[in-house]
């Protein structure tokens, strides 16, 4: 059976009562946690974690696409009514879409993003079914030396994609390979780092780096910014009642902001999604640029054009699909969200790499399946549904919910090992991620060092070994030249050339 | 500029942290080296890896710590906390970290009942303060009662508890 017609076949899983209610239920978590400004559908996922060791591997994978799908849209929902992007990746629907509330239209500003996000996430998903495959074949053409050169490509772009903050994030890179280190080698059955500790002969597991990084750092950073974030809570006191049916975008508009414009955008956030570290906001940014340089009246926008709600939404949605190319074909997560999803394979015994999607494509077909069910029915249903109340649940108690993320994120550490060591990694990890993310280092970059660490130690010592120590090999060999000219291109993109400006950006800060 | 070191050095602000962090390097790239030579008969040894990245996580490191303390007196008026924060004694994020710190260490002879219940409670007062503490202490053992429901009703995990 191929691929397709597997995740086509996956679709009946969602019949299964126990499966749908982990998908909507995900989704709901996702577009909640992206909706709060300061949580991230990456928390959400981080705390659903642990619970993947007591669910079936197929339904966990599915729930983090749909947490997945769900994060990536739930953030307009501020970035309208408040001016406050909930998530990072709708930073441009903000710029839009409060006007747009300003003028009253902002339940219309909300419809527009969730069609966009739509038509985003279904383009990005069917796109990754289709082109998957393909890239898991050419993924085994990549021998040993290239397979070294790809996760050092990756690395260097995660870092450098950091523009303004790249010493800081490659310091952070190298933390992560640093306690990478820690525990037995991988080759020779030597303890590294362990300091006499039995629990550290072992290695760092994945599970305290995740949720340290990213739920114990945000409590901690939540509440040293907890002033801040009960002045956006009483803001949110003051938004008007939302109605449904102000929700549902009238064809006209849809029309005027044209197919071609979804299209070219969703496939912009998608080549951006198999970048690693570029993410949603990039897909967004980058879609809405390309919006706006091709638009007839470009001064429209900054001032409530829907057009632009419609690029950067259905980019960012369509970066979910971009993103688990690099993931599921080589096993290099490009972001947080992917690096989790990989986390719940391991966990669960799975080696991601190129031979995934031919070993495994049963477990993969039902996430994708997943992805699209997400994006085509739950993201307009969860609007049109949820829409009205949405401004109420995203003003939530801080204390509840943060009492509550705080006993999920320490408990569920526990079930790991049912050790208090892990509980106390969690806690180490997640105090070294607040310091960190504090002086403005990215805590991205510490995670991917850490995941992709083992994996750039292994392929480069037996380069090195096969070779006899020969450098020379990395340009000698085709598949390792192509990802060092690769790495060239992006230096240069990224960290030489002057990066791309908004017209009019320098005076809106 | 002795002064402005020692103030990077000693002081509070980023200078410390990089120079924190300098020092966590360097103390990884001497442990790599005590784990012996990068190559022995030709092949890479399980330090070669670490040296690598011991050493550039030291440069690296070292050249940020250098950059702040180059920044100075600009830097430190930046790292200064303001508001009312500055006026804080005690900040609530270390606080939180005690508080877990406190809940690791007693949650399997405590049992996860209480050990929960208070680390919970804490939490919620550390972000909503003491006011109405009786109905913050009723939602705190709402929030520990899902929780145990979560973990081990629905996922099975075996909680520590103090009785059994």
């Amino acid at each position: 059976m191929d691929f397709l017609t597997q995740v086509m076949a996956s679709f009946g899983l969602l019949l299964d009562s126990t499966v749908l209610f982990y998908v909507v239920a995900g989704f709901l978590i996702g577009t909640i946690f992206s909706a709060i400004p300061g949580l991230t559908a990456t928390l959400a996922l981080a705390l659903l974690l642990p619970l993947t060791y007591s669910l079936d591997v197929t339904t966990a994978l599915m729930a983090c696409a749909s947490i997945y799908m769900a994060g990536m849209c739930g953030g307009s929902i501020t970035a309208t009514t408040i001016n406050i992007p909930g998530a990072p990746s709708s930073m441009m629907t903000a710029v839009e879409g409060y006007p747009m509330q300003q003028r009253g239209e902002g339940p219309l500003a909300l419809g527009h993003a969730s069609f966009a996000s739509m038509i985003g996430g279904v383009f990005g998903a069917v796109l990754l079914v289709l082109l998957a495959p393909l890239i898991a074949d050419l993924s085994l053409l990549v021998q040993t030396t290239g397979k070294c050169a790809l996760i050092l490509f990756a690395l260097i772009v995660i870092v450098i994609a950091q523009r303004g903050n790249v010493r800081r994030a490659a310091i952070a890179a190298c933390l992560g390979l640093m306690l990478a280190t820690v525990g037995l080698d991988a080759m020779v059955p030597v303890a590294r780092f362990s300091f006499g500790m039995g629990d550290l002969a072992a290695g760092i597991d994945l599970m305290p780096v995740i949720i340290g990084t990213f739920a114990i750092s945000e409590l901690l950073t939540q509440l040293a910014e907890n002033d801040a974030a009960k002045r956006i809570r009483e803001q949110l006191k003051g938004v008007a009642k939302i109605r449904r049916r102000d929700f549902i975008p009238p064809r006209s508009a849809i029309r005027r902001i044209g197919a071609a414009c979804y299209l070219k955008s969703s496939t912009i956030g998608y080549l951006v999604g198999t970048l690693p570290g570029a993410g949603g906001s990039m897909g967004g940014f980058l879609a809405y640029v390309e919006a706006v340089r091709t638009s007839r009246e470009p001064d429209s926008f900054g001032k409530g054009n829907p057009q632009g709600i419609a690029a950067a939404e259905s980019a960012n949605n369509a970066v979910c699909g971009g993103a688990l190319v690099p993931m599921l074909t080589f096993g290099i997560p490009g972001d947080p969200i992917t690096a989790i999803v990989l986390g719940v394979l391991v966990i669960n015994g799975i080696q991601p790499g190129p031979q995934l999607m031919e070993s495994q494509a049963g477990l993969i077909a039902p996430m994708l399946a997943a992805l699209i069910f997400s994006a085509l029915i739950l993201i307009p249903l969860t609007m049109y549904l949820l829409g009205p109340y949405f401004i109420r649940i995203v003003r939530i108690r801080r204390d509840v919910l943060f009492g509550s993320i705080a006993m999920l994120a320490v408990v569920g550490s526990y079930v790991a090992t049912y050790s208090t060591f892990q509980m106390m990694m969690t806690l180490v990890m997640g105090v070294l991620a607040f310091y960190l993310r504090k002086h403005g280092y990215p805590v991205v970059t510490l995670l991917l060092g850490f995941i992709l660490g083992p994996g750039l130690e292994e392929y480069l010592r037996r380069t090195l070994t096969l070779s006899s120590g020969d450098l020379t090999v990395f340009v000698t060999q085709p598949d390792s030249l192509f990802f060092i000219v690769l790495t060239g291109i992006f230096v240069y993109f990224l960290a030489i050339r002057k990066p791309v400006r908004l017209k009019g950006s320098e005076n809106s800060g | 500029m002795s002064r402005l070191l020692f103030s990077s050095l000693f002081g509070s602000g980023a200078a410390r942290f990089h120079g924190v962090l300098g020092v966590l390097s360097l103390g990884y790239l001497i442990g790599a080296l005590a784990m012996g030579p990068p190559l022995e008969g030709g092949k890479l040894t399980p330090s070669f890896f670490p040296l690598l990245i011991g050493l550039l996580a030291t440069l690296l490191c070292g050249l940020q710590w250098w950059s702040a303390v180059r920044a100075g007196a600009s830097g430190a008026a930046e790292e200064a906390p303001s508001g009312s924060a500055s006026r804080r004694r005690f900040p609530p994020e270390l606080a939180l970290m005690l508080a877990t710190l406190a809940y690791v260490l007693l949650f399997q002879p405590l049992g996860y009942a209480l050990s929960t219940l208070a680390y919970v409670l804490t939490v919620m007062l550390l972000f909503s303060g003491r006011e109405k503490w009786p109905s913050k202490a009723a939602i705190a053992l709402a929030i520990t009662g899902a929780g145990y429901l979560l973990f081990h009703q629905v996922f099975n995990v075996r909680l520590p508890m103090l009785w059994g």
